[in-house]
């Protein structure tokens, strides 16, 4: 039981706690839903980044009330979430001891007809990484949630929209699709030579002489899981690493071996109460920003702060529990695990910390206004660099053109 | 030659249409619709693609040194491939090129990522066809059947390599699945002499490895006389097209830095073309019904989804680079090479190969040649060297960047502004490539496989192998365990209802 108050953290802390759960008799059945959010999750040690969980000799044979139905599935997403998945080696070997996987499009059978055809609730947790970005992924998320008990966002497509989120930034689909198909060189080439008259544009309904042939409707907006369905629990990460995966999996296997509550609705599973800076292994010295600089512009000093050095890091406005990949190679983070927990606007939060790195202290000196517009200006793309992963979450839903679109 | 019968039961169609649904990607899931005649034969058969993402689009107003960081997210299977291609097209952008160093580790970065690609590939997804059989049963035709067959020792040493070629690429990547060493004119990180150790350690595993690959592929495939019955059998996974794959300045196989070449039907070049000139010579066709677009070369031109020599259509694929190279650059691969051409000249193939299934052959030679090139990089005393960026270089122009994917040639194309703004992208990824041959593929197989409304449940084995041999990332997917694609026809009445399913 211990492991989930180092373990999970809560979106809202400032509920009240609740008593711990108790290791129980092996449940009978599933829960009915994820326990509501009552409780508050104390002594939390997060000071040094997430440590995997141990999942020792997790799977001793089928849990005592049988096995969980699980189903894992994809949305708008690259894939690289599932290569997460199996990242975990011999370890999801032995989930098939724990579950049948009732649908994982990437390694296993089952069909939306399969689904279809079972009751209401009858698979005990679905992991869904991957935006909404089309007719289809939003069809199946929605089955997957009425056919499930617990809906588990997985990845930070999922979660916050991810790169393909950045898509909200172009004015919608239709856009999308002019550039993509009639303005990139090879196609315009193409629609040149042969389709000079009427282009072609692929149809949502399309008559082939031999019967109808249909794609899915592409949206307008780029929308998270939560925005589309009931969400229980969230795994952000691009991809999520193998410690916060692990959490996972003990979480669902001491469920349903040893009856070990679920954590609280809404809980972010595998990341820390702290930002990335407190488990990164450079020295912050809390320099002052007067030019800003890209990693290639410098010799980044392999012990120092990014920050400190000028280099745009969003490791202040992002929450821990990546061991800090990035940074340890010289890459400033560029957000994906997304924003801490009492933060929804990543892309603001990181602004503020960027303004508090400019000379403005008392002991500081005079700076002008001008000058800090000045080195401002020298940030491109903010909206793009700040929210590269988490526009599709942010309160700015769409970019605006000069001119008033 | 009449189609092989995989399994030989039959179920009758009551309508004009079957619907194979196989729930994998390249964006979206992948369907195939196949439409009968009053004759209850194929018509027609349509490989569809049901999703778009548009990075190209919005790629626009980015920064251009986030581009490696944001297309890498294309493919969580092969992020390698996007970064190191992207990489380059901002080095373009900036009109620089890596340091002598940088280059060194990106490509000791991409000879791992190719074998980790390669092993995945070939042991969960192609292996249970020739180690099983393609007419065993679906429990059996799983990565854990080619283990039970193999033996475990061979299983474990498996799983030790792949993960051993992700170590080699997090040391240098930061992470393996959306590495983020890339940046203009060279990498983020140097390495030191311990990892520099590290990594030959597992380079020469992966050289060992690979040779050992190759003896389990000529064990068993040469031992399987069905299998190579169909591999050779012309009606089914065989289609004359060209193709195209990078050599360097020796016409030796290169998958980093080097010329587009193409060859034609007959084995002669018609095309060698620094990638910069790529829109002068491929394009893609976009047809109503899929939101996958159909690379051609120019000249001769879009025709259509036929083969032969007066259609553009073109293979890029690791059948295709061996069909492009004149030998291998690394001495172990180049024997593989010799003995692969002298084996398929005794069966009659003296020009390219076009027999789509020699393509997982052709991939373990490639293993080969990357694990040499892996260990050549990290023995290299330059790659510790700590000169890993180019200095003082601004953005500016147009810069275009073109690697071999696993999957087939890759080319990112961008244009940025003097604030280093993108002003324009194009990308022609390596699976697209493959997406008119893939069409034609299914087609020609479901047309020998479908006779009088008569569907054989082998259908949906021989659709699945028509893919898995070009490792789309369609079945990106399918690098996993089971080993096998999901798929399902639903085979309806006129009335709409389902008359029977077909899984596996």
């Amino acid at each position: 039981m211990g492991f989930l108050d180092k373990i999970f953290k809560k979106e809202d802390k400032k509920e009240k706690a609740a008593p711990k759960a108790e290791p129980a008799a092996a449940p009978k059945a599933a829960p009915a839903a994820a326990p509501k959010c009552d409780c508050a999750n104390k002594d939390v040690d997060a000071t040094v980044g997430l440590q995997a969980a141990d999942l020792g000799e997790l799977l001793p044979g089928a849990p005592p009330g049988g096995k969980i139905k699980l189903a894992i599935y994809w949305a708008a997403a690259c894939g690289g979430c599932d290569v997460s998945i199996l990242d975990t080696n011999e370890r999801i070997l032995t989930v098939g001891d724990m579950a049948d996987i009732v649908m994982w499009p990437v390694a296993a059978d089952g069909k939306e007809k399969d689904i279809e055809a079972m009751e209401d609730g009858e698979i005990t947790v679905s992991i869904i990484s991957g935006a909404v970005r089309n007719s289809e992924n939003e069809h199946m998320v929605k089955l997957l949630r009425k056919k499930s008990k617990i809906v588990v966002s997985y990845g930070t497509c999922a979660c916050f929209g991810g790169s393909p989120a950045l898509a909200n930034l172009v004015s919608g689909a239709d856009e999308i699709k002019d550039y993509v198909y009639l303005k990139t060189p090879t196609s315009a080439n193409y629609q040149a030579e042969y389709c000079k008259d009427k282009p072609i544009i692929p149809q949502y309904s399309y008559q082939a002489p031999e019967g109808e042939l249909t794609l899915p409707v592409m949206f307008n907006t780029v929308k998270t899981l939560d925005q589309t369905i009931d969400v229980d629990y969230y795994i952000p990460g691009c991809p999520p690493l193998q410690e916060s995966i692990s959490h996972m999996l003990k979480a669902v296997a001491d469920f349903a071996y040893a009856g070990v509550a679920l954590p609280p609705k809404g809980t972010m599973i595998g990341v820390t109460t702290r930002t990335l800076c407190e488990e990164c292994p450079r020295k912050k010295e809390n320099a002052r920003i007067t030019k800003i600089n890209e990693p290639h512009e410098v010799d980044v000093k392999p012990d120092v702060c990014l920050m400190d050095q000028g280099i745009l890091c969003l490791g202040p406005a992002t929450v821990g529990g990546c061991g800090a990949r990035c940074t340890r190679v010289g890459q400033p983070c560029r957000g994906c695990y997304g924003p801490t927990t009492d933060v929804q606007e990543q892309g603001a939060s990181i602004f503020t910390a960027i303004a508090s790195m400019f000379p403005i202290r008392e002991d500081d000196g005079i700076i002008g206004e001008d000058e800090i517009i000045n080195i401002m200006s020298t940030i491109k793309d903010p909206l793009g660099y700040f929210y590269a992963f988490t526009l599709g979450k942010s309160l700015i839903k769409r970019g605006v053109t000069e001119g008033g679109q | 030659m009449a189609a092989p019968i995989i399994w030989d039961e039959k179920k009758k169609v009551t309508e004009k249409r079957v619907t194979v649904d196989p729930i994998t990607r390249l964006e979206g899931h992948g369907k195939i619709e196949i439409f009968l005649d009053d004759k209850g034969d194929v018509t027609n058969a349509y490989w569809q693609v049901p999703e778009l993402r548009g990075f190209e689009r919005f790629c626009i107003g980015r920064k251009v040194t986030e581009l490696n960081q944001i297309t890498a997210r294309l493919c969580g299977v092969c992020p390698g491939a996007h970064h190191l291609a992207s990489t380059k097209a901002i080095d373009g952008c900036y009109n620089t090129k890596p340091t002598a160093t940088a280059f060194l580790l990106r490509d000791t970065f991409y000879n791992a990522h190719f074998v980790h690609s390669h092993i995945a590939h070939f042991y969960a997804l192609a292996a249970p066809d020739f180690v099983c059989g393609p007419a065993a049963p679906a429990a059996e035709r799983n990565v854990l059947g080619v283990v039970g067959r193999v033996g475990l020792e061979l299983g474990s040493a498996v799983l030790k390599t792949r993960k051993e070629a992700q170590r080699v690429q997090a040391i240098i990547g930061g992470k393996p699945t959306h590495p983020v060493m890339g940046v203009p004119g060279g990498v983020t990180t140097a390495i030191n002499k311990e990892q520099q150790q590290e990594i030959i350690g597992y380079a020469e595993n992966m050289v060992e490895f690979s040779k050992t690959s190759l003896q389990v592929f000529k064990d068993v495939v040469y031992s399987n006389k069905d299998y190579m019955d169909i591999v050779l059998n012309p009606d089914l996974y065989y289609h004359e097209t060209y193709h195209m794959g990078l050599v360097n300045d020796k016409d030796q196989f290169e998958i980093h830095d080097g010329k587009v070449k193409v060859v034609n039907q007959k084995g002669e070049e018609t095309h060698k073309y620094d990638p910069y000139d790529y829109l002068d010579n491929i394009a893609e066709a976009v047809l109503p019904w899929s939101y996958e677009k159909f690379p051609y070369l120019r000249n001769p031109g879009w025709k259509g989804l036929v083969d032969g020599p007066e259609s553009g259509i073109y293979r890029a694929t690791p059948l295709s680079r061996l069909n492009v190279a004149k030998e291998m650059p690394t001495p172990i691969a180049q024997e593989a090479f010799l003995e692969y051409k002298g084996i398929l000249k005794d069966v009659g193939v003296t020009g390219p190969c076009q027999h789509t299934l020699v393509t997982h052959w052709a991939r373990i030679i490639e293993m080969i040649c990357c694990a040499e090139k892996c260990l050549q990089d990290a023995q290299n005393p330059d790659i510790v060297n700590g000169d890993i960026k180019q200095k003082d270089i601004v953005p500016g122009g147009r810069g275009v960047g073109c690697v071999e994917a696993p999957r087939g040639t890759l080319t990112h194309d961008y244009t940025c502004d003097e604030n280093g703004i993108v002003t324009a992208c194009n990308m022609v990824v390596g699976t697209t490539n493959n997406n008119p041959p893939i069409c034609m593929d299914v087609a020609k197989v479901a047309k020998a496989l479908i006779h009088n409304f008569e569907v054989s449940p082998g259908l949906l084995n021989m659709v699945e192998m028509a893919f898995r041999a070009y490792d789309p990332c369609n079945s990106c997917a399918t690098h996993s365990l089971p080993g096998q694609m999901p798929i399902t026809a639903v085979i309806r009445n006129a009335d709409g209802s389902v008359y029977d399913t077909l899984t596996r």
